[in-house]
């Protein structure tokens, strides 16, 4: 009599077991699906409120991916902002804070292009009359050269005005510029930000940085 | 002996059937909850994507950056030529108060081609940015040459003033793809102020136009007024790279290769300003 008591509840136990173990199998295949969902949720036609109340809908793309435009006017801003100086734009100042826009490696090769510049056209950053003005002509489509790495060729001319001299000195500037997409802003606005920090953070929001700059002949550029 | 195997036999069958299965339910279980955790693992070091605009519900691809409106090269053109030769002697208005009292326009010196300095107009100067970097020193040289020392004159018996009266701009012509040939028929006159009598000279040329890019200045609030002249002219994304004599006569009789061809003087003369 207590064998069989004994074995009922173990034949129970067994029973409880096997319906718990399908139950539980049941709520991982309805998991699967769900994280199937969740994997190819890419959150289409997504709602982006604009700080001016005005609304747009946007698509996602992958985190490396950036669109031609998005690449062709962060190049474009950001020689500009290098290479526009006065006595408003201290050169110094601006290419210190912009170049964190510029990868580690490739920061002091550009600085020493920069002074080099300067040297062979004369022109000193600390003259205050002296003026400089960045003139875009071209930007190349960007040529996709890698996974979240673009090139892209530049035709631009430097203006030096100095002193009395209106009619202007060009310098051109033609290169090719290898970007690449990055995770994260390269800069954090630091607590009393400056214009230059304020303007290089706006461009750093693309995520993408400078790697390298080589003249428009060169072939093995990357 | 058989007799007690058989006993033990009956009661475990039953059960290991059981156990069995539910060992084996277990295993699969396991089994999807390890795939399942490598998925979440996945999902969780996922880079968060980027987002792009639509328009109409469609993302903007911009095949070709040099396409530009027929009206807005004419009005380019219009907009150029008429401030290059706007020699008022007066500076340009930035704000409606400047208007009222315009400011007389001292000049600004540039060296010309015959080796002494002459002044150009202020106008001159800004709308010579508007010209491609390699054409423009040289044009406003010749501005500088033919500009009038007069204009910077402030006395109403002696001044004079001239302006660019456009009779005609041509619909532009396409040459290449971004490249645009336009006819500009104009007379620039010359007014004395005392008398008001003119000298009109004729100026039809061809002018060529091509689309540039232009990205602003990132900090549109830091910038010099001459920077700010600059970027200006250049926000209008086109550029004038040559001036040619136009040919108005034999216009029909070309073929559209020899009409790219300038008549008369060849390309780059020093004489492009009759």
């Amino acid at each position: 009599m207590k064998e069989n008591q004994k074995k009922n509840l173990l034949f129970l136990f067994a029973v409880g077991t096997f319906g718990l173990n399908f139950v539980i199998l049941l709520l991982l295949f309805f998991h699967e699906t769900m994280l199937q969902q969740l994997s190819q949720q890419l959150v289409p036609q997504s709602l982006v409120e604009l700080a001016d109340g005005r609304v747009i809908s946007a698509d996602p793309e992958t985190n490396l991916e950036r669109q031609p435009e998005t690449i062709r006017r962060f190049i474009g801003e950001t020689m500009t902002l290098m290479l526009t100086f006065s006595s408003k734009q201290p050169q110094n100042e601006v290419l210190e804070i912009s170049s964190a826009l510029l990868m580690d490696r490739f920061k002091s090769k550009f600085k020493t292009e920069i002074m080099k510049l300067n040297k062979i056209n004369q022109v000193t950053s600390n003259n205050r009359s002296t003026e400089s003005v960045f003139v875009i002509e071209r930007i190349s489509q960007p040529i996709n050269i890698g996974v979240g790495e673009w090139k892209v060729e530049i035709q631009a001319n430097q203006l030096i005005f100095s002193g009395s001299d209106l009619l202007g000195k060009s310098i051109p500037f033609n290169r090719q510029i290898l970007v690449r997409a990055i995770a994260n802003n390269p800069l954090t606005l630091p607590d009393n930000p400056l214009p230059w920090h304020l303007a290089t953070f706006r461009l750093g929001e693309a995520r993408l940085e400078i790697y390298n700059m080589c003249d428009l002949q060169q072939k093995n550029c990357s | 002996m058989v007799k007690l195997l058989e006993k033990q036999q009956r009661p475990i069958n039953s059960l290991t059937i059981f156990a069995i299965t539910a060992f084996g339910l277990h295993f699969l279980v396991l089994f999807f909850l390890v795939i399942q955790g490598i998925k979440i693992r996945q999902l969780s070091q996922r880079q968060p994507p980027n987002f792009v605009q639509l328009i109409n519900g469609k993302k903007v691809v911009i095949k070709d950056n040099l396409v530009r409106d027929p009206v807005a090269i004419k009005k380019f053109v219009d907009n150029t030529m008429t401030l290059m030769f706007n020699w008022s002697g007066l500076l340009p208005s930035q704000t409606i108060s400047d208007r009222v009292a315009s400011l007389r326009d001292r000049g600004i010196l540039i060296s010309t081609p015959q080796g002494g300095n002459n002044k150009v107009t202020t106008n001159s100067w800004v709308a010579s940015f508007a010209l491609s970097e390699d054409f423009r020193r040289g044009f406003l040289r010749e501005i500088a040459a033919i500009t009038p020392p007069e204009v910077f004159i402030n006395d109403d018996q002696q001044g004079l003033s001239a302006e660019l009266m456009i009779k005609r701009i041509d619909s532009p012509e396409k040459i290449v793809s971004g490249q645009w040939k336009v006819g500009l028929v104009a007379d620039l006159i010359q007014k004395r102020r005392a008398d008001g009598s003119k000298i009109i000279t004729p100026f039809n040329k061809d002018i060529l136009v091509r689309a540039t890019d232009y990205f602003s200045y990132p900090l549109p609030d830091n910038i010099t007024d001459l920077q700010r002249a600059i970027y200006a002219v250049r926000s209008s994304r086109m550029e004038i790279y040559e001036i040619r004599n136009l040919c108005l006569i034999d216009n029909y009789n070309h073929s559209p290769q020899e009409q790219l061809t300038p008549c008369g003087t060849p390309p780059n003369s020093e004489n492009f300003i009759k």
